[in-house]
This record gives structure tokens, sequence and C-alpha cells, in this order.
């Protein structure tokens, strides 16, 4: 078989990850031919119920062409700088995950040992003060990161959330605008072993393509028609929540540029606010709480979403790489959903083969998606394996056996105030920290070099740090003043 | 607090140095570092090319860059050439920087790949600034350039027995105990197994709570005593001996890079200093006499010898684990990777670094110790894959020892490396380490291993519209090298050249 470059795509789904992928690739892969075959009537994947993103969006909207700023406008959208985590820890209490980092090394003592080093002597405020971020979502105020590295406002970064209906009509225009043909419905795919050789729509048309992408959810309709497609690793076993319910209400009196999870008795609670609306989702354990239990609580205008927690063995099979929901299933903690989706999108473009598929460059992507989501997997566990909460159902995920991998990191965490240095995937060792001082996870020591600062001079740095960043917070504008420039910037 | 830790570090030179200065000035307070060494012992003293993170460690004590330069006779040193590699002949320079700039997210080299099929581009040397400069024998640090095409970095070329007493003057400045004398015996805790002390030929008995080997390829402790297995890679690095001998100075630009030129059996090293060049042949044993080895560097050499040439043993290889017990080995105790891409000096800081980032706090944690390991194991299984691309990607085939390299079956983790550039021009990620993507480019692209194709990404636009925006950035970066001091003429200026 003689090799040649891949020039005709076909994209099986119809949710965001569908119109994703069918917009980059047309975008940026010049002379291919992109052809969505839609696969259900109401998209149902969890990018389109949970519009909050992560900062790897801003390129990959560049990349395709779209203006964010525009987008937040047209899309209800709103400034994400991080995630509030409430009732999270034994006393209560809330502590936020901020985007970017916390404070400044002291006197060359990286930030967080300082703290470790300080916490140790009974004489540091909560972590997440020391985050520009944290403190403009606890002020609902909102203003861009600062140019100058003195500034405390410097270093942290700022993603967007988007009405997911909006963000994906947005993308489908844009695709269409680029030539992204559609076909009717989804009714049959053709395959054998590792190739799938045709999708066959409703009006009776095939499609055939050099490669399938599979974004057709949680089915895994393409995927699952292969040989090995249907292995899966299984999470439930550390993350045991396997249910959704969501609704949407009208948003509250101020918009605060953050999501908020808030610990329930059993799984947790979304509260993510955007001018248009207010998203609510229950997130729990269906063997622990009677879907209708939770159902009654949030009305009769909720949806229900099953998740399985896991991912594929292979996204990555032949001819037909699988995105989204088809690739990872997990709960919208930390927003992960629209990110996936991008990072895989990117991904396949970097590591694009030819239409000879070769092993090799197959397994090397399968590798690299494979370590981001296990990765992601860890950083979701952490959240529950640290809550200093008593009920059973927190207890049971405080004490079970973690992977390998993260057992490993949390020990040495725990030690000294250390992560391994590694890969970290999508959250990097700011966010782990975070997480991890946030809820209260004092490590044994600091590092032998923190040794070398005195309470004075931790003290005195903490005094400057936080007096300048309130006097600079009084004068960031509110979040809400914010998005109603945006959005009379755009109708004028 | 508790008490300081007692750090004993066995053996001087420039491991047991770099050790004792780093934890004397970053951790004052938390340990008394004795050191013990023996003028009997010579210092290997081969590791003269550095990397630029000592550039780092340097800065990170506090020493003004002129001064350690003078005082070292140092030089800069912006990259490495390589001479006679792929074929007799061939020169390229793996510099300290990248090609190019990505394009909308795709690496320069896959525009290059394209062009330069199509005999629309220049060698790769061409498309990066320090390749260029280094050319030129022209230096100035990246941030003194106001419109640079890309940033790069630098580091030195130096004397290393001139190295190792800067370092003792510092450290012994900050409290550092120096003992003359040789280790004759050791002391271990019954239970723990532990190196509880040390004594010397004269009867002096030192104790420690941590004890670093930095005794060299003897591995006094790690070997000696703890008897810690070493992982031996000779069948894929089969060279095992150096014949070093340094010459004088010849008229000519002093040039910022070092020379890496393959030899029949092996290749030689050829490092410009202020007062001298530094030559070695390193060579296969197998392959090549001791004797066959001294003429051929002596041949080599441009100018005079200035000492008798010495001849070097070693293997490649790394210790199983380099933290045993309560003993840290740093340096040839712990392995051996041959100098071809300046890693020994970096090496030696690794483990000091992470030493210090793990510094025992009450008593050694069997996960400091772990995260130890596994630190140097990433770093050393990475280098060792980087040196072999170096001897296996060759068409060279004229001596047994190249037929051999060239045939040679390598690790699975290398091979897949290859083959994935091979097909399309993609280089394994990794995110940190040493080593990172543009130096496999410039590596496979020196050793002329030509990609079947490129991203499909690059392949967006007229080749003509490519071209051109290659050699844009082609006649800037040479403007902008042109426009740079010359190195020696940077050097007077700053005070780096010793008087």
């Amino acid at each position: 078989m003689t090799a040649r470059p891949i020039t005709r795509i076909a994209i099986a789904g119809g949710g965001v990850a569908a119109w994703a992928a069918a917009l980059a690739f047309a975008r940026r892969l010049p002379g291919t031919q992109v052809t969505v075959v839609p696969t259900d009537d109401a998209p149902c994947g969890m990018a389109d119920r949970f519009g909050t993103m992560q900062v790897s969006a801003r390129d990959f909207h560049l990349r395709a062409g779209i203006d964010e700023r525009k987008l937040l406008a047209t899309c209800g959208g709103a400034f994400r700088l991080g995630t509030r985590f409430d009732g999270w820890m034994r006393m209560g209490g809330h502590f936020v995950r901020p985007i970017g980092g916390h404070g400044r090394s002291v006197s060359g003592v990286p930030f967080h040992q300082a703290w470790i080093a300080a916490a140790h002597r009974g004489a540091a405020p909560a972590f997440d003060r020391f985050s520009p971020a944290a403190a403009l979502i606890s002020a609902g105020r909102f203003r861009p990161p600062a140019v100058d590295a003195r500034s405390p406002f410097w270093g942290f970064d700022v993603a967007i959330a988007v009405d997911p209906a909006a963000y994906r009509e947005v993308l489908r225009q844009a695709a269409l605008a680029a030539n992204v043909a559609t076909a009717s419905r989804l009714c049959g795919v053709s395959a054998t072993g590792e190739r799938v050789t045709g999708l066959h729509g409703v009006d009776g048309e095939t499609i055939d393509a050099d490669l399938y992408v599979d974004a057709s959810g949680s089915a895994a309709a393409l995927l699952s028609s292969l040989e090995g497609g249907d292995a899966r690793r299984d999470w439930s076993h550390w993350l045991p929540n396997d249910r959704v319910q969501v609704t949407r209400e009208r948003s509250g009196p101020e918009l605060i540029p953050a999501d908020i999870v808030m610990a329930e008795r059993v799984g947790w609670r979304l509260t993510s606010d955007l001018p248009a609306g207010r998203t609510i989702a229950r997130v729990y354990s269906s063997r622990r709480l009677k879907d209708e239990t939770v159902a009654r609580a949030l009305g009769d205008a909720a949806e229900r979403l099953e998740i399985r927690p896991g991912r594929r063995a292979a996204a990555w099979i032949g001819n037909c790489v699988a995105i989204g929901d088809a690739a990872v299933e997990c709960e919208p903690l930390e927003a992960p959903h629209c990110h996936l989706i991008h990072a895989a999108i990117d991904r396949i473009l970097n590591l694009l083969p030819d239409t000879e598929f070769a092993p090799l460059e197959l397994a090397r992507y399968n590798r690299e998606w494979g370590e981001e989501a296990d990765r992601l997997r860890d950083f979701l566990i952490l959240h529950h394996a640290v809550s200093g909460r008593n009920d059973p159902c927190w207890k049971r995920l405080r004490d079970v056996e973690l992977p390998d991998e993260l057992n490993y990191a949390l020990a040495l965490f725990r030690e000294r105030g250390r992560l391994p240095l590694r890969n970290f995937g999508s959250f990097g060792p700011e966010a782990w920290y975070a997480v991890l001082l946030g809820a209260s996870v004092l490590p044994r020591h600091a590092d032998a070099l923190a040794d070398n600062l005195t309470a004075q001079q931790f003290a005195s740095f903490a005094d400057t740090f936080l007096g300048a960043m309130a006097t600079e917070l009084n004068a960031a504008p509110r979040h809400d003043t914010v998005l109603a420039r945006l959005r009379s910037a755009r109708a004028a | 607090m508790a008490e300081r830790v007692r750090v004993t570090i066995v053996g001087g030179g420039t491991a047991g140095w770099m050790a004792a200065a780093a934890l004397a000035a970053l951790l004052p307070r938390k340990c008394a570092v004795t050191l013990i060494e023996s003028e009997a012992i010579g210092i290997i003293g081969v590791g003269e090319a550095t990397l630029p993170h000592l550039k780092a460690f340097n800065d990170r004590l506090g020493f003004n860059e002129a001064a350690f330069m003078a005082a070292t006779r140092a030089t800069y040193k912006l990259g490495i050439e390589f001479r006679d590699w792929a074929r007799i002949g061939d020169s390229y320079i793996h510099p300290f920087g990248a090609f190019g700039n990505d394009i909308g997210g795709v690496g320069f080299h896959h525009y290059w790949h394209r062009a330069r099929a199509a005999g629309q581009a220049e060698d790769l040397d061409a498309y990066s600034l320090p390749v260029v400069a280094a050319r030129m024998a022209r230096f100035t640090p990246a941030d003194t350039i106001a419109r640079a095409p890309h940033g790069f970095s630098h580091a030195y070329q130096f004397d290393s027995t001139l190295y190792a007493p800067y370092l003792r003057r510092f450290a012994e400045a900050r409290g550092v105990e120096r003992i003359e004398g040789k280790v004759v015996d050791v002391a271990r805790h019954g239970e723990s197994g532990d190196i509880r002390a040390v004594t010397l030929e004269d009867g002096r008995s030192f104790e420690g709570d941590l004890f670093l080997d930095c005794s060299g390829f003897r591995a006094l402790l790690i070997d000696g005593v703890l008897e810690e297995p070493f992982e031996d890679w000779s069948r894929w690095l089969p060279c095992d001996r150096a014949a070093a001998v340094p010459c004088a100075v010849q008229a000519g630009p002093l040039l910022p890079y070092t020379s890496a030129i393959a030899m029949p059996s092996g290749w030689r090293w050829r490092i410009p200093l202020q007062h001298r060049v530094g030559n070695g042949y390193v060579y296969a044993s197998g392959h090549c006499s001791d004797d066959e080895a001294v003429a051929a560097i002596l041949g080599a050499i441009e100018g005079e010898p200035i000492a008798e040439p010495r001849i070097l043993r070693f293997r490649a290889g790394r210790r199983r684990r380099g933290w045993v017990n309560n003993c840290v080995s740093v340096g040839l105790s712990g392995g051996f990777l041959e100098p071809l891409e300046s890693t020994s000096i970096y090496l030696v800081q690794l483990c000091v670094q992470t030493l210090i980032e793990l510094f025992p706090q009450d008593g050694v944690a069997a996960i400091d110790r772990d995260e130890f390991n596994r630190v140097l194991d990433l770093e050393y299984d990475r280098i060792r894959d980087f040196l072999i691309l170096h001897y296996h990607a060759t068409q060279r085939s004229d001596s047994a020892f190249w037929e051999r390299m060239r045939t040679l079956d390598i690790p699975d983790s290398l091979a897949e490396k290859i083959e994935l550039y091979r097909r399309r021009g993609r280089v394994a990620q990794y995110g940190r380490g040493l080593f990172l993507e543009p130096s496999w480019i410039a590596v496979y692209a020196g050793q002329r291993i030509v990609p079947d194709g490129f991203d499909q990404r690059a392949g967006a636009g007229s080749i003509e519209a490519v071209a051109k925006g290659m050699e844009a950035f082609r006649r800037r970066t040479a403007e902008v090298a042109a426009g740079m001091p010359g190195h020696v003429d940077y050097m007077m200026r700053t005070g780096a050249m010793a008087a």
C-alpha cells in the first residue's frame, strides 16, 4: 500500500467535540475535505453541558481563527480565573484553585516552600490569599494579568466559560464557512479489523474517508466497531461518581469569575454562572444516592447524564481516532471536558500520520494521550483523596488505595512539599499545590532551603505582597462591569 | 531546630568541591561540611566543557561571571561542533538554542525539510544565531542583543584543575572544613548498615550523618562499602579510554565552541581555553591500542603539546542506585557517560541540586532517596540514548569501529525515537530534562537522517513563500551575528580574560 497524506476526514458526532474538530482540521490542514456526519439530534456530550474551558482554549481558538473576545460576547460568556471549593475541608470554609501561581519566591526559596515553613511556625495566612486570581475571585472583580512582574497581579492566567449551545453554534457556523460538508444522520458503520471502511447516512449515502474521527460521545460508535475499540481502563474504583444531573436557573446578583464546587454529603454540586444563566449540576454516585432524590431537589427540568469514569485503552486504532467522551469519561470537576477536546485535536494535528497509519505513530499518540488522561485522572482523584470531610462516602475515597503514581506523588508531597518532576499534563504543579495546600495537607517539613528564611523575612514579604495586592485589587473593575462592556462593545 | 546535619564528603575534585560549595552556600544553617581529600590522588579533570546549566549553578552561588572566567581561564561556549561523524568532511554545530522559530505552532524544521527537499534552503546551521556567531568566533550573551531573531544560552569551557580550587576557596570561606588524608577504613552502623565514620591513614576518624562519595571511579563508599552494582552500558558505548594531551594556543580566533571530531576508533575533543587547548582521543580499547591512540592524538593536535599524554580508563554506565543508605554518589562514582555532549559536570550539578532539594530534614526518608534515584535514572537514560544516536546514525564504514557502531543493536527506546523522526520529522517529546527537541533535531539533521515527510501543516502556502520567509530569517540571523563583538573582544571588555 502506498501511503499518501490524509486528505479526507469524516467526523461522526454533532456536539462541541465534532464541530471543534471539523473547524480545526478545515482551517489548519489545508487541502483536506472535512465532512461531519451527525449522530444525534440533541448533542449530549459533557462539553455540550459544561462550557468552562482552560487556558489551552486560547491558542486553539486563535489558530482556528476565532476571536475569543467576540466569542465571549456572542456566547454569553464570562471569564474564569479558577475554581472555588466550598466545604471541602473539615472545618468548612473554602479555598480557591486559581489559574496560575501564588506569591513569589522569597530570597530564592520557592513560595510554596516558604509558605510551608511559615505554616509550621503557625504564622501563615491561607495559601490562596497569595494568589492574585483567587483575590479577584473572592472580590468578584476582574482584570487581566499585569505585564510588570513587580505587580502582585502578575503571573496568573485567564480562561473563559461560554454557553455550550451557543459555542457549538459558533464552531458550526465557522466550520461551514470553512467548507466543511455535512452528511445525513449516521445510521451505520462498516468496519473490518482495525479499519473503518465507510459511514452510512440515513439518506442512503456512504461517506468514505482517510481518517475517521469518533466524536459520537460515550457510545464511541466508530471506535467500538473496531478490534480492540471496546477495551477500557476503568476509573470508577477511585472516581465512583457516575451520575450528573444538570439544570439551569437565573444567575445570582453578582457573577464571580470562577466555577463553584461545593461538597455534599454524597458527591458535590457545581455552580457555574454566566450572564445568561446559571448552570447547576449535582454529581454523585448512583449507588449512594437515588436519582429520584436528586431530581426532586433539582426540579423537573433537570437532565440526567450517566458517566462511566475511565478511558479507552487506545483512542486511536487504525484509521479512527476518538475524542471527547468517546475517548475519556469523567466527572465535570475542574472543567476538563472542553480542554480534553481542544488538547486531543491539537495532538492529532501534531502527530498526524499518513494513510499508512503506521503502528509506531499511532502508539506515540496513544501513549501521549493516555498519559495526559491518566494525569488528569490523578488530579481528579487528588481532590477526593485530600478532602477533610467525614461523611462515609468521602472517608472511603480518602482511604481507597490510590494509583501508584499518585500514591508516590502524595507520599513525596506529604514528606516535604515536593512533587515528582514529570509531565503533569493539563494541570501543572501550581494547580496541585493549590489543591493540596488549600485542602490543608501540610507536609511534614518544608525543604531544607526554606530553613534559611526567618519568620521575620516571611512576615515582611507577606505584608508587602498582600498590602500591594489589596491596593491594586480595589482598582480592578467588577467582573459584571467588564462583561457588560464587552457586550455593549459587540453591540455597537 | 535539630542539630546541623554532618555531611562528610570523600574526595575533592570538581564533584567534591561543587557539592561542598553549594551545600555551604545554600544550606549554611542546615549542615556542617567536612571534605576529605588527598593531594596524592590526582583529579580526572576531563570535563572541561560544560552546558548552560553551569551558569545557573554559578549564579546561584553568586559568582561573578568575569571573575570566575578569569580564574579558570575560561572561554565562552555556544555549542559543540561535530566533525566527520556521519561522513568524513561533514561538520555541524549542536547549539544551545533552537533553529528558526515555530510558525503557528508548527516546528520550523518541518518548513525547513519542505524547502530543503525542493532545493530552496541552506544547511540548518544558517538558521541558528548561536551557530552562525560561533562560526564567526563572535560572542555576546543573548540578553544583550536588541533584536535577536531568537534566544539562546551559553556555557563555558574552562580548566577544571582551576575550577576545583576556585570552589575550594569559596567553600572554605563559608566554613567547609578540608581534611588532608586518605580514607583507609569505613565503619558502619550495625543495624541499618548506614555509614558511621571514615578513618584516615593517620588514624583520625570522621563521623557523619550523610556521606557523599566523590571519590571518582574508585567509588570508595558506594561500591567499596555498600557494594551497589554498576549497570554496564559498554555494549552501546564501547569507548573505554581516552588519551589526553593539552597543547599551546595557535594564532587565529579563539573559538566559542567545543569540537568533537570523529576518529577511526572513537572521537577526539578540542576545547579552546584562554591559555591552552585541551585535546583528548576517546577510543575503544578493543579497536585501538594505547600507543596508537597517543600517536593519533599527537598527530592531530595543532600546537606543541604542553604536557605528557595521559591515558584515562573508564566504563560507560551507572550505579543502579546513586543514593543508598546515607551515602550519595556524586560524579564519576555514580556513573560515567563519555564527554561527547559535555554532560559530566552537568550530572554532578544535577546530583548536587537534587540532593539540596531533597536534603534530609530529620534522618534520611526513604521517599526522598527514591525520588533522587528516580530523577537521576531518567536523566541518565535519556543522555545515554542521545549519545548512542551520534555513533549509530552514521554512514561511515571506514573502520571496524564505525562499522560496529553503524550496525549496533540500539536500545528500543532510541530505535523508536529515530523511526519516529525518520518518518515525518517528529521528535519524541518530554517535558523536562536535558536535550529537548532542538538538540535532537540538530543531531538528526547533522547526522544526515532525512525524514521521509514533514508535518502536513507545513505544506500550506507556496514553496516560494516559505523559501522567502526562511531567507529573510537567515539574512537577519547573519546580520545580527555580524554585529556581535568578537569572542576575545567581548572577554577583554568584561574582564573575563586573565591578565
